[in-house]
C-alpha cells in the first residue's frame, strides 16, 4: 500500500513560493520593482498590520492588457514590455517573472491594470493559487496590486514572521531603498492609514537623500566618476554623518538594489582614518555598467552580485570615493542640533568642531601628554599642547569646571551621607516673581532632601534657614536665581538628582578659572594633569566640550598632504 | 414654573435682593449672573433655567416671612464652560460683578459689566478655531436690505446693502448671508419679515440704537444710508453688550463682494465647499480637504479666500508665483511651516486685549508670537522668498516685543491682581513698595537672630503662613524661657506661637506694602495693555500677512502631496483641462483609483456639453470637479490636473436637486425653477454653469420641454452664452446637438458590460448614452429580481 503520495502542483508552488517570498517586505519590493519597470512616476504603497493583513501597491505606469494580466500570474520568465534604455536591458534576476505567481500562490491577490491605449481596465483575482476570471473595471491608467492575507494558509511561514512593528520597519527600508534608486519617482507609503513616508516627484539624489535622512546637504558629498564601461555616481557621507546615521549603505547596480561585501569594505578602506573606526561610512552609490559584466548569484533573495572584472571595479570605486572626499574641506564643522537648524547657516564653515564626535573619538585614544610638555595659552582662554595622537586644545574654564564639579559631587555625596548642613543665622530672604514662587514651592520637598531648609515668608518671598555645608560662603542669591531660571525653563517639578546636579554645577562654574584668566606654565600643566584623571572629562557639566584633538592624520588631510 | 416677574409689585426684604431686582429689571431678556463672593448666582426663574441646562443643583435662599427664593450658582473659576453652555442653548447672560471691595458695613456695589450672547461669546475654547464668529444684523427699508456683520474678537466689520427684486427676495438674501458667513447670531430690524428657517431675534430698540453711531460712522466716509443705519444699530448693540463705547473695530469692508468670482448659496452648498450635502458636516468638505493651514488665522483666512476668488489675472498670477516658489523651495517651506505651527491664535488674543479681558500671560504669548514673525522674516529673506512682511509692521513688532520683555517677568501669571510679574527697575513707585516690604522682612529675619540671643532659645524660629502671618515659634521644652513681651498667638501640640508689638508693626508694613504694590502692578499692567493697543493697526496688519503666508504655504504643501500642477489663466474664454480630478473624491478614493477626465469648453464650440447616462456613472462628480478646478485656479492655487487652461470666470452656478430646502415650504420643482430663472437672468458669457438633472420634479413631457428650452436659451445668443455642463436623464435632449452642431455636443460617461451587469468606467466619452442603464443600476442597488423582470417587460412595451 502506498503511503507516499505526490504533492499537488498548487502545494508545490506554495512551498517554492514560501521560500522565495519570505516576508511582506519582499512582496513590497517585488511589486515596487514591477512598478518601476513599468515606468511609473508615482508609486503609492499601503499596508496594514505590518503587511500581513494587506499590502497594496499602485502606480501610474504602462499597465497591462487582459492577456498580459493573465500571463503575469502564471509562471512566466519574461514580461512582454521591454525598457528601452541600453543599460536597463531585460534584467531577469532569475525569478523576476515568477514573482507575482509566487506571491499569488500564498495569498489572495487582486491585480487591476489599465493601459493608456486601452478603453477599459481589467481585474483578475487569485486565491492561493486558484486563478479567477478577467473582468472589466473602471480605473485610471496604471496598475494596482493588492495582496491580502499573506500566508493565511501557510501557518509555518506565518510563524516565521516577526511582530508588525519589525515587519513594518523592513517594509520602510525597502521603500527607502527604492526611493533612493529612483529619485525622480514619487513614493507615498501609508501604514494602518497613517502616512509614514512621502517623497515628491522629480527630486535629485541629493534632495531625496536630504529628505529621507533629515540631514543637511553639506553632510553628503557628490560622487561622479566615469571609467571604461562603468559609471559610478551618488553620494557619500562625511565622517561626522557616520556617527549620526547607522546602517545607511545603499548600493544599486543599474538601479537594482544589491549587496556586495567587498565593495562596502573598499569604501570603508578609502575613508581610512577619517572615520571613527567604530562607525560605518554612509553611502548611496549607483553603478551603471553593461549587463554582461554582472554575474547574478543563484540566491536571488540575498541579491548578492558578482562582477566579472571585480578587482578593477573595486579599484574604480576606491578612486571615485577618494575623489569625492578630496573635494571638500573636512575640518569638523560645527552643526548645532537639531540638524534642521544647520540649514540656517548655509555658508557657516567656522571650524568649531563637534563635541560629541570628538568625545567618542578621544575616548578610545590616549589623551595625557607626557609630563613636562610645554603648554601654550591662547587668548588666556585655550591651552594648546602636544599629545601622542597629535595636537590637543583645551578650554580652560570648561575643563576646570568639570574638575571642580566632580570634586564637589564627591564631597556633596559624602556630606549627604553625613547630613552635614549649616544653619544660616541670620536667615536669608529671597524675593521672586509669582510663577517663580509657585515653582519654588513645588520644589521645597526636593530641596529639603538635599539639605536646604526653605520656607514661604510672604506671597512671593522665601526664608532660607539652612544649607548643605558645601554651599557655605557662596553667593546664595545668585544660586537660587539661577535655579529658579532653570525651573522656569522646565516648567514642571524636576527630580532630586537634577536639582542637586544643577546646584553643584552652578558652584563649579562660579569657582572655576574663567576665560581670560592668565595661567602660569605650572598651572596649565596642573590643569591638564588633573583633567586626565577626571571622570567624564570631555565635556563640562553644561555639555560643552572641554577638549579637542587633531590627529596627525587629520592634520595631513587638512593640509592636503593626503 | 411661574412666568415673568411683576417688578412693580414684588418686594424683597434684604437690600441685596433689592439690588438684584434692580439689575434684573434692566435685563429682563437675559439670565442674570449675580456675583456673590466666589460664585455667580442665578435667582428665581433664571435659577430654574440655569439648573436645568447646566445640570447643577437648584437650591433656595430664605426669604424670611415670604418663603424661599430659588437659586443656583457656578464657581467663578469654572464660569467659562457654564457660560458657553447657556449661550449655546440660546440664552443671553448678563454678568453682574461686584465693583467695590466688601467693607463689612455697606452693600457691595454691583454692575453689569458685560452681556454674553451667541455672537459675543469671547471664550476661545468655546469657539471654532478656524471659523469667524459673526453677529449679523439685517434691516429692510423701501425694498432695500441693509446688512452688517462683526466678529468681535477679530474685529472684522462687514456691511452693505442690496435692492430686492423679482428673483431676489428677503429670504434669499438672508439665506445667502447665512451660507457665506454662518453667523452665530442674527439680529433683525422690526421692519423685517418673520423668518422660520434661522434663529433670529428682533432689535426692538432699533430707533434708539441707530442714533449716535450713525453720526460717527458717517464721518469715516461715504456710506449708503441703509448700510449706515444697519451698521449703526449693530454697533449700538455691541456697545450695549460690552458696556463700552470703544470697540476699535477695523474699517468697514463690503459684505457683498463686487470684484470676485460670484457663487450663490446654491453653488456653495452643491459644491460642498464648507459642508457635505449628506449630513452637513465639515468632514470631507472641500475646505476641510484643502485646509492644511497651521494657524487659526490662516484657517479663517482660507475660508474667506474661498468666498472671494480673484478675477484679476495679475493678482492671481502673483499668488501662483508665490505658491510656485514654495513648491520648489521645499526646505524653506517646511521651515516656515514649522515656525507657524507654534503660533497661537494671536488675532483673537489681540481682540481680547482690545476688549479688556486679557492677562499678563497673554501679553507674554503675544511677544512670543511676534517673535515668530521676526523669525519668519529672517528665514524668508534668507531664502529669497517673494513674500515678505512689510518693514514698518516688523519694526513695530520688534518694539512691542522689547517693551513686553523688558517689563514682564519670564513667565507671568494669569491673575493680574496678585502682582509678581512686573520686573524691577521699571517703576520707581513699585520698586519702593517692594523695597519697603523687603526691608521689613529682613528686619524680621534679624529679629530671629536677636531673640535667639536674648532669650537663649537657640531653636527659636520665626515663620510665616497665610492664616496667622508672622509668628515666633517656640517648642514646649523652651516655654519657660519665653520673655514677657511675647504675646501668645496660637497653641499647638508641641509648640506655642507668639508675636511682639514690633513684629506686628512690621507685619502691617509688609501687608500694606504688598497691597499697594499689587495695585500698582495692576495699574502698570493696564498701562502696558493700553500701550500695546496703540499699535493695534500695524500688529493686526502683520498678523493678516502671516495668515496670508500660511495660506500660500498651504497651497504649496497641498500641490506637492496631492500632485497638483500650475493652472494657466487666460482671457480667451476657453476652458481646457487634461486629466482633471475631483480634489475631495480623489482624496477619499482608495488606492489612487480615481479616474481622471479631460474637458474642453469655450464660448463658441463646444459651449454646452450635454451629458446623458445613469446617475452612478460619475456625471455629477465630473461636472463638479470642473467647477472646483476653475474655482481653485481663481484662488491662486495649483489644481488637480495635468494641464489646466482656465479663462477668467465671473460667476459659477451649480444647479442640482440635492440641496433644495424643502423645509422652506417650496416644492423641489419650484425651487429648481426659481434658481434656474436666476441663472438665466444673471449668467454672462464669462460664467460657468453646471446643471445637474433639470426637470425632475414634474411630469416627463413637461420636464423634457422645459429642459430643452433652457438648454437652448443658454446657447442662443453668442454674446450671452456661458460655458455649460448640462446633465440630463432625458435622452430626447440629445437631438439638441443636431440642432446646434458644434455649440452643443453630446457626451456620456462610459459604461462597459460584464455578464449583463454594468461596469462603470468613469470616463467621459463623446456621443450620447445609448443604453438607459436604469434597470442595471436598480438591480445593482438591490431591487428584488421579480420587480426588475417586470420592469424589463414594461420597458419593452413602452419603447415600442
Amino acid at each position: 500500500m502506498s503511503i507516499i503520495r505526490p504533492l499537488s502542483s498548487t502545494v508545490i508552488a506554495a512551498i517554492a513560493a514560501g521560500e522565495v517570498v519570505e516576508r511582506p517586505a519582499i512582496v513590497v519590493k517585488e511589486l515596487i520593482e514591477n512598478s518601476l519597470d513599468a515606468g511609473a512616476t508615482k508609486i503609492a504603497i499601503s499596508a496594514s498590520l505590518g503587511g500581513s493583513a494587506d499590502i497594496t501597491v499602485s502606480d501610474d505606469g504602462f499597465g497591462m492588457d487582459d492577456e498580459d494580466l493573465k500571463l503575469s500570474i502564471t509562471r512566466h520568465t519574461t514580461s512582454k514590455i521591454f525598457a528601452i534604455d541600453d543599460l536597463n536591458t531585460l534584467q531577469s534576476f532569475g525569478f523576476r517573472g515568477e514573482a507575482l505567481a509566487s506571491i499569488a500562490s500564498v495569498s489572495i491577490m487582486t491585480i487591476q491594470s489599465k493601459m493608456s491605449s486601452a478603453e477599459i481596465g481589467y481585474q483578475i483575482s487569485v486565491r492561493h493559487g486558484h486563478i479567477g476570471e478577467v473582468i472589466p473595471v473602471g480605473m485610471p491608467n496604471g496598475t494596482t496590486i493588492t495582496v491580502e492575507h499573506l500566508f493565511a494558509e501557510q501557518p509555518a511561514r506565518r510563524k516565521f514572521l516577526k511582530s508588525s512593528a519589525i515587519e513594518l520597519r523592513r517594509i520602510i527600508e525597502v521603500v527607502q531603498a527604492a526611493a533612493l534608486s529612483h529619485p525622480e519617482v514619487s513614493f507615498a507609503f501609508t501604514h494602518n492609514q497613517k502616512m509614514i513616508l512621502f517623497v515628491p516627484k522629480k527630486q535629485t539624489l541629493l534632495e531625496r537623500a536630504v529628505h529621507l535622512f533629515k540631514q543637511s546637504p553639506q553632510t553628503l558629498l557628490h560622487v561622479d566618476a566615469h571609467f571604461q564601461n562603468l559609471r559610478i555616481f551618488g553620494l557619500v557621507g562625511t565622517p561626522q554623518l557616520a556617527h549620526q546615521l547607522k546602517q545607511k549603505q545603499y548600493l544599486f547596480v543599474n538601479h537594482r538594489p544589491v549587496h556586495h561585501n567587498a565593495l562596502t569594505a573598499v569604501v570603508k578602506k578609502t575613508f581610512g582614518a577619517l572615520l571613527d573606526p567604530r562607525t560605518q561610512p554612509v553611502f548611496i552609490l549607483h553603478l551603471e555598467l553593461l549587463p554582461s559584466v554582472i554575474d547574478v548569484n543563484i540566491h536571488p533573495r540575498k541579491e548578492l552580485v558578482r562582477f566579472v572584472d571585480e578587482a578593477r571595479i573595486l579599484e574604480n570605486i576606491a578612486q571615485a570615493v577618494d575623489q569625492a572626499l578630496k573635494q571638500q574641506d573636512l575640518s569638523f564643522h560645527y552643526t548645532p542640533s537639531p540638524p534642521e537648524l544647520a540649514m540656517l547657516h548655509d555658508d557657516n564653515k567656522a571650524s568649531v568642531p563637534m563635541s560629541n564626535l570628538l568625545k567618542s573619538v578621544t575616548d578610545a585614544w590616549q589623551v595625557t601628554p607626557p609630563a613636562q610638555t610645554e603648554v601654550m595659552q591662547i587668548d588666556n582662554t585655550y591651552l594648546l599642547t602636544a599629545t601622542p595622537p597629535g595636537l590637543m586644545i583645551i578650554d580652560q574654564h570648561a575643563a576646570h569646571e568639570r574638575i571642580l564639579y566632580q570634586q564637589f559631587l564627591t564631597t556633596f555625596r559624602t556630606q549627604q551621607l553625613q547630613q552635614a548642613t549649616s544653619v544660616l543665622d541670620p536667615a536669608m530672604v529671597i524675593e521672586c516673581s509669582a510663577i517663580e514662587a509657585q515653582l519654588l514651592r513645588e520644589h521645597l520637598p526636593t530641596l529639603a532632601k538635599i539639605g536646604f531648609e526653605v520656607e514661604p515668608f510672604g506671597e512671593h518671598s522665601f526664608k532660607i534657614s539652612q544649607v548643605p555645608l558645601l554651599y557655605v560662603g557662596h553667593n546664595l542669591q545668585q544660586l537660587f536665581a539661577e535655579l529658579l531660571e532653570d525651573f522656569a525653563g522646565d516648567g514642571h517639578p524636576v527630580s532630586l538628582d537634577s536639582v542637586s546636579q544643577r546646584t553643584i554645577a552652578y558652584l563649579a562654574c562660579r569657582s572655576a578659572v574663567k576665560a581670560g584668566d592668565y595661567l602660569s606654565q605650572h598651572q596649565r600643566q596642573a590643569l591638564i594633569t588633573q583633567l586626565a584623571t577626571t571622570e567624564q572629562r570631555f565635556t563640562c557639566p553644561h555639555g560643552r566640550p572641554t577638549t579637542m584633538i587633531f590627529t596627525i592624520s587629520d592634520l595631513e588631510k587638512m593640509f592636503r598632504r593626503r | 414654573m411661574s412666568s415673568e416677574l411683576d417688578f412693580e409689585n414684588v418686594e424683597f426684604s434684604t437690600p441685596m435682593m433689592q439690588q438684584y431686582l434692580q439689575v434684573k429689571k434692566q435685563y429682563q431678556d437675559c439670565i442674570v449672573w449675580f456675583r456673590l463672593g466666589d460664585f455667580y448666582e442665578m435667582f428665581l426663574d433664571d435659577a430654574v433655567t440655569g439648573s436645568r441646562i447646566l445640570g447643577i443643583t437648584l437650591t433656595s435662599r430664605a426669604r424670611g416671612k415670604d418663603g424661599r427664593i430659588p437659586m443656583c450658582g457656578v464657581p467663578y473659576h469654572a464660569a467659562d464652560q457654564y457660560l458657553s453652555k447657556l449661550v449655546k442653548a440660546g440664552h443671553k447672560v448678563a454678568i453682574c460683578e461686584q465693583v467695590t471691595e466688601p467693607d463689612g458695613k455697606n452693600l457691595v456695589e454691583r454692575e453689569v459689566i458685560r452681556v454674553i450672547t451667541p455672537g459675543t461669546l469671547l471664550d476661545e475654547k468655546s469657539l471654532e478655531r478656524k471659523q469667524n464668529n459673526y453677529v449679523l444684523c439685517v434691516s429692510l427699508k423701501n425694498q432695500i436690505v441693509g446688512a452688517a456683520a462683526v466678529d468681535l474678537l477679530t474685529r472684522e466689520f462687514l456691511a452693505g446693502e442690496v435692492r430686492l427684486d423679482a428673483d431676489k427676495t428677503f429670504f434669499q438674501v438672508l439665506s445667502e448671508l447665512h451660507a457665506c458667513l454662518q453667523p452665530a447670531e442674527i439680529l433683525l430690524s422690526p421692519s423685517c419679515p418673520a423668518v422660520d428657517a434661522f434663529k433670529t431675534s428682533t432689535l426692538k430698540e432699533w430707533k434708539l440704537y441707530i442714533q449716535f453711531p450713525s453720526k460717527k460712522l458717517a464721518q469715516t466716509g461715504e456710506i449708503a444710508p441703509t448700510t449706515l443705519e444697519t451698521a449703526a444699530a449693530l454697533i449700538s448693540y455691541l456697545q450695549y453688550t460690552q458696556k463700552t463705547d470703544t470697540l476699535r473695530l477695523q474699517s468697514i469692508q463690503p459684505i457683498w463682494q463686487e470684484n470676485y468670482l460670484k457663487m450663490n448659496r446654491s453653488t456653495i452648498q452643491n459644491l460642498e465647499l464648507f459642508a457635505t450635502l449628506h449630513e452637513g458636516h465639515r468632514h470631507h468638505s472641500f475646505l476641510q480637504t484643502i485646509d492644511h493651514t497651521l494657524t487659526a488665522m490662516g484657517g479663517r483666512l482660507l475660508r474667506q479666500w474661498i468666498l472671494k476668488p480673484l478675477t484679476d489675472q495679475e493678482a492671481i498670477e502673483e499668488r501662483l508665483d508665490s505658491v510656485a516658489f514654495f513648491v520648489q523651495k521645499r526646505t524653506a517651506r517646511e521651515e516656515l511651516r514649522s515656525i507657524l505651527k507654534e503660533v497661537i491664535d494671536v488675532e483673537r488674543l489681540l481682540g481680547r486685549l482690545n476688549l479688556g479681558i486679557s492677562n499678563p500671560r497673554d501679553l507674554k504669548n503675544l511677544a512670543h508670537a511676534l517673535d515668530a514673525m521676526l523669525h519668519i522674516t529672517y528665514v524668508s529673506k534668507r531664502s529669497q522668498s517673494p513674500f515678505l512682511f512689510d518693514g514698518h509692521s516688523i519694526s513695530i513688532a520688534q518694539q512691542i516685543i522689547d517693551l513686553i520683555n523688558r517689563t514682564l517677568s519670564e513667565l507671568p501669571p494669569i491673575d493680574p491682581h496678585k502682582g509678581g510679574f512686573i520686573l524691577e527697575g521699571i517703576d520707581q513707585e513699585l520698586d519702593t513698595w517692594r523695597h519697603t516690604a523687603s526691608k521689613s522682612r529682613t528686619w524680621i529675619v534679624e529679629l530671629e537672630t536677636t531673640e535667639r540671643k536674648k532669650t537663649g532659645i537657640t531653636s527659636l524660629k520665626i515663620k510665616f503662613n497665610q492664616v496667622f502671618g508672622f509668628y515666633i515659634e517656640v517648642s514646649n521644652a523652651n516655654l519657660t524661657h519665653v520673655p514677657s513681651y511675647f504675646v501668645r498667638k496660637q497653641t499647638l501640640v508641641n509648640a506655642e506661637r507668639f508675636s511682639t508689638p514690633e513684629l506686628k508693626k512690621h507685619e502691617e508694613i509688609i501687608l500694606a506694602a504688598n497691597a499697594e504694590s499689587e495695585k500698582r502692578e495692576y495699574d502698570l499692567f493696564q498701562k502696558l495693555v493700553a500701550h500695546v493697543l496703540e499699535t493695534l493697526h500695524p500688529l493686526q496688519s502683520l498678523i493678516k500677512q502671516a495668515a496670508e503666508l500660511d495660506c500660500l504655504l498651504n497651497f504649496a504643501h497641498l500641490a506637492e502631496y496631492a500632485h497638483y500642477s500650475r493652472p494657466t489663466l487666460t482671457a480667451s474664454g476657453e476652458l481646457n483641462i487634461k486629466n482633471g480630478r475631483h480634489p475631495v473624491i480623489e482624496h477619499i478614493t482608495k488606492d489612487q483609483q480615481f479616474v481622471p477626465n479631460d474637458v474642453t469648453l469655450s464660448t463658441k464650440n463646444p459651449q454646452l456639453l450635454l451629458i446623458t447616462g445613469p446617475n452612478m456613472a460619475g456625471k455629477s462628480v465630473f461636472m463638479r470637479q470642473v467647477a472646483l478646478i476653475t474655482l481653485m485656479a481663481h484662488l491662486g492655487s495649483f489644481v488637480p490636473a495635468d494641464v489646466a487652461q482656465i479663462t477668467i470666470t465671473d460667476q459659477i452656478f451649480v444647479r442640482s436637486g440635492a440641496a433644495d430646502m424643502i423645509t422652506a415650504g417650496l416644492s423641489t420643482f419650484m425651487v429648481e425653477m426659481v434658481e434656474t430663472a436666476h441663472i438665466l437672468r444673471h449668467a454672462t458669457v464669462k460664467s460657468l454653469v453646471i446643471m445637474d438633472e433639470i426637470g425632475r420634479g414634474t411630469s416627463t413631457y413637461d420636464g423634457i420641454s422645459i429642459a430643452w428650452a433652457i438648454a437652448e436659451e443658454l446657447v442662443k445668443e453668442r454674446k450671452f452664452g456661458p460655458k455649460t455642463l448640462f446633465a440630463t436623464h432625458y435622452h430626447e435632449l440629445q437631438a439638441l446637438a443636431d440642432k446646434w452642431p458644434g455649440k452643443i455636443a453630446n457626451f456620456h460617461m462610459a459604461i462597459a458590460e460584464h455578464q449583463g451587469k454594468p461596469v462603470f468606467l468613469y470616463k467621459l466619452r463623446e456621443g450620447g448614452a445609448s443604453h438607459s442603464f436604469g434597470l442595471a443600476v436598480a438591480q445593482l442597488a438591490g431591487i428584488p429580481e421579480p420587480v426588475i423582470e417586470r420592469a424589463k417587460t414594461l420597458l419593452k412595451k413602452l419603447e415600442k
